[in-house]
């Protein structure tokens, strides 16, 4: 087939888009100087950032899956009414600035609120804990996890449900052997993605939760101070651990879609 | 009475019931066939408890099971997309529905024995995304007839296939079925399914039961329009007598003879369907090479709306046609007028008569 020009203008616009993410993020390394990367590497509080970023968004996946995932569930299976309003609240922390989260969740969870005081009573408190950061990544993530599931769940044939049923299986077997198993790569697809989201998290943290610093903290603390260069080592540390993350769970994913 | 459906109505908004009456015996092959939207896998997935009926009840074996969840009916269902699991092999398939109750080495000895049976052996490591048509639809009976059911429900199970594989597919579920002594309902729109399998037949329409019965009573006494229309046919009784150029040659009761392009074997009794519409009507005699050609007298014609119903008779053999009006009168027929009858082979359908209640049912019309 002849397309004539349309693939080749498609291709030269299709390098621009993917050089707009790759040469601002090769250019970090290239400016980097060995006297600055010594420096962090040894600096245990860009160590601490990362660990906390990374731990953070581990909890904020999982405690997403363990809300996320039956919520998708019930909506994909279950009709009630309000089920269109319930599926928009879902997608819409994706519209709030995340600066808005952070006051949001702040007004509702001070110590000074009924609920505020609900949790100190189990000793957690949210403003400057990690309690705090995991909430805020949890706000920002959770609706990846709930559409892409929801996909997921929409995407299996109720016939499939009913001959494993039919076939002496109750209604809880069928779960765990038909659709969960079924639905796993899109939770996996979702549960990559909040995590990626929730690494990321900046602006309800500056509001909610500023202290333990998470790594995206510290770099915007690193440039308002110290500026460019200061931030920069910080910068290219956590761009790679973030790229060294992304591909292992992209690996992880695609063998799971495979099967 | 094995099983019971009675008084059974449901409302699904697109698919409805109403008042639905149906009695099984054991052993049947029981075929429900109408329309599109005639409500017919409806009811198979109430009989499987997918539904819960507004009113009615499922008697199976003396038990109400109207309210039992369906993995308590022990009835296994087969769809026209097979429905295998995908992330399963086409072993772990057929073996799902055995593992609650058997240990392995059982487990084993049955899979590979419906394997067998259904010649999808070499296949049993595979995916189900790796097979054709065929082979995914034989897994899917091998799965569902491997748990012993005590009702097989099937919806439209060869409709995905072609011709074909339809054919043999037919041959080896009658083999199986035969062997696992499996009590079916089968829920189809195509009428070869009734011709090749069906012990008894259930026409339905817009929900309803319109007539239920042996496939050669329905095929010869419908009670009323839709159903003559729908599945109205003109049957003989007669006697496979040899073959021919791959046609087989029956020789009718009346002592006609006719060639079938459907196979049986050679001095076996059969019963002859001919659709009034595949009956062609010509004043000359023009279609020398197609194998039955007959002449014949019109000794009745009805008008019935857009059509003309003429009865024909052949050397004593009554057959029923259909004509428009205009072809009526361009060919410049009329009553006690001479016609050349032409009916293709492919149009002559053999049902099989291999069935007890066949031969009364002969000798109940001769004596008419």
């Amino acid at each position: 087939m002849n397309e004539g020009p349309f693939l080749k203008i498609a291709g030269l616009i299709a390098f621009i888009g993917v050089s707009l993410i790759t040469v601002p993020i090769i250019y970090i390394f290239i400016k980097l100087s060995s006297h600055n990367i010594v420096v962090t590497i040894k600096d245990q509080t860009v160590w601490h950032s990362i660990f906390t970023s990374i731990w953070s968004a581990l909890w904020a996946t999982f405690i997403g899956c363990i809300i996320g995932v039956p919520f998708a569930y019930l909506l994909s299976r279950a009709q009630f009414k309000g089920k269109a309003i319930v599926e928009s609240v879902v997608n819409l922390p994706v519209a709030i600035p995340h600066v808005a989260v952070g006051i949001a969740l702040l007004s509702l969870f001070n110590q000074r609120t009924i609920v505020g005081r609900f949790f100190s009573f189990f000793h957690i408190t949210f403003t400057d804990t990690i309690y705090g950061i995991v909430l805020a990544m949890l706000f920002v993530s959770v609706s990846f996890i709930i559409s892409s599931s929801l996909v997921g769940f929409n995407n299996i044939e109720p016939e499939l449900e009913m001959v494993s049923r039919s076939l002496g299986a109750s209604a809880n077997y069928t779960f765990w052997h038909i659709t969960f198993p079924l639905a796993l790569p899109a939770i996996i697809r979702g549960a990559v993605l909040a995590f990626a989201r929730s690494i990321s998290e900046v602006g309800a943290l500056l509001i909610l939760a500023y202290y333990p610093k998470t790594a995206p903290i510290l770099m915007y603390e690193r440039f308002e101070e110290y500026g460019l260069n200061a931030a920069r080592p910080v910068t290219a540390l956590v761009i790679l651990f973030s790229v060294i993350i992304f591909f292992t769970l992209l690996h992880f994913t695609k063998r799971y879609v495979k099967g | 009475m094995f099983i019971k459906i009675a008084h059974l109505s449901i409302d699904l908004k697109d698919f409805q019931l109403r008042d639905v009456n149906l009695d099984i015996e054991k052993g049947d092959y029981v075929v429900i066939i109408g329309p599109t939207g005639s409500g017919k896998s409806v009811i198979l997935e109430t009989i499987a408890g997918f539904y819960t009926p507004e009113t009615g009840k499922i008697i199976l074996e003396g038990q109400d099971i109207t309210y039992f969840p369906p993995e308590k009916r022990n009835m296994s269902i087969v769809y026209q997309d097979y429905m295998l699991f995908p992330h399963m092999t086409i072993y772990e398939n057929i073996a799902y529905g055995l593992k609650k109750t058997f240990d392995k080495g059982c487990i084993e000895k049955e899979v590979k024995h419906i394997a067998r049976l259904l010649k999808i052996e070499h296949l049993l490591h595979r995916f189900p995304g790796t097979l054709s048509g065929g082979e995914a639809q034989r897994t899917a009976i091998a799965r569902a007839l491997v748990v012993k059911p005590r009702l097989l429900l099937m919806d439209e199970p060869f409709s995905a296939l072609d011709v074909k594989t339809k054919k043999e597919l037919r041959q080896l579920v009658k083999t199986a079925l035969k062997e696992y002594q499996t009590t079916t309902v089968h829920v189809t729109h195509d009428l070869d399914d009734v011709w090749h399998l069906a012990t008894k037949v259930v026409i339905m329409r817009h929900g309803k039961v319109l007539q239920v019965g042996p496939p050669e009573h329905i095929f010869a006494n419908p009670t009323d329009n839709f159903v003559a229309d729908f599945m109205g046919a003109n049957t003989f009784k007669g006697k496979i007598i040899g073959e021919e150029n791959g046609l087989s040659l029956l020789k009718l009761a009346e002592g006609i003879k006719l060639y079938s392009k459907d196979q049986g074997p050679i001095g076996q009794e059969a019963i002859v369907a001919i659709r009034p519409e595949h009956i062609l009507i010509s004043p000359k005699s023009s279609f020398s090479h197609v194998s039955n050609v007959f002449c014949g007298r019109i000794i009745n014609t009805k008008v019935q709306g857009h059509l003309v119903w003429l009865t024909l008779d052949i050397e004593g053999l009554y057959l029923k046609a259909l004509l428009t009006p205009n072809a009526y009168e361009l060919m410049g027929l009329n009553e006690r007028g001479r016609v050349f009858v032409t009916i293709k082979s492919s149009h002559v359908k053999i049902i099989s008569s291999s069935r007890k209640d066949k031969g009364e049912f002969f000798r109940r019309q001769e004596n008419r």
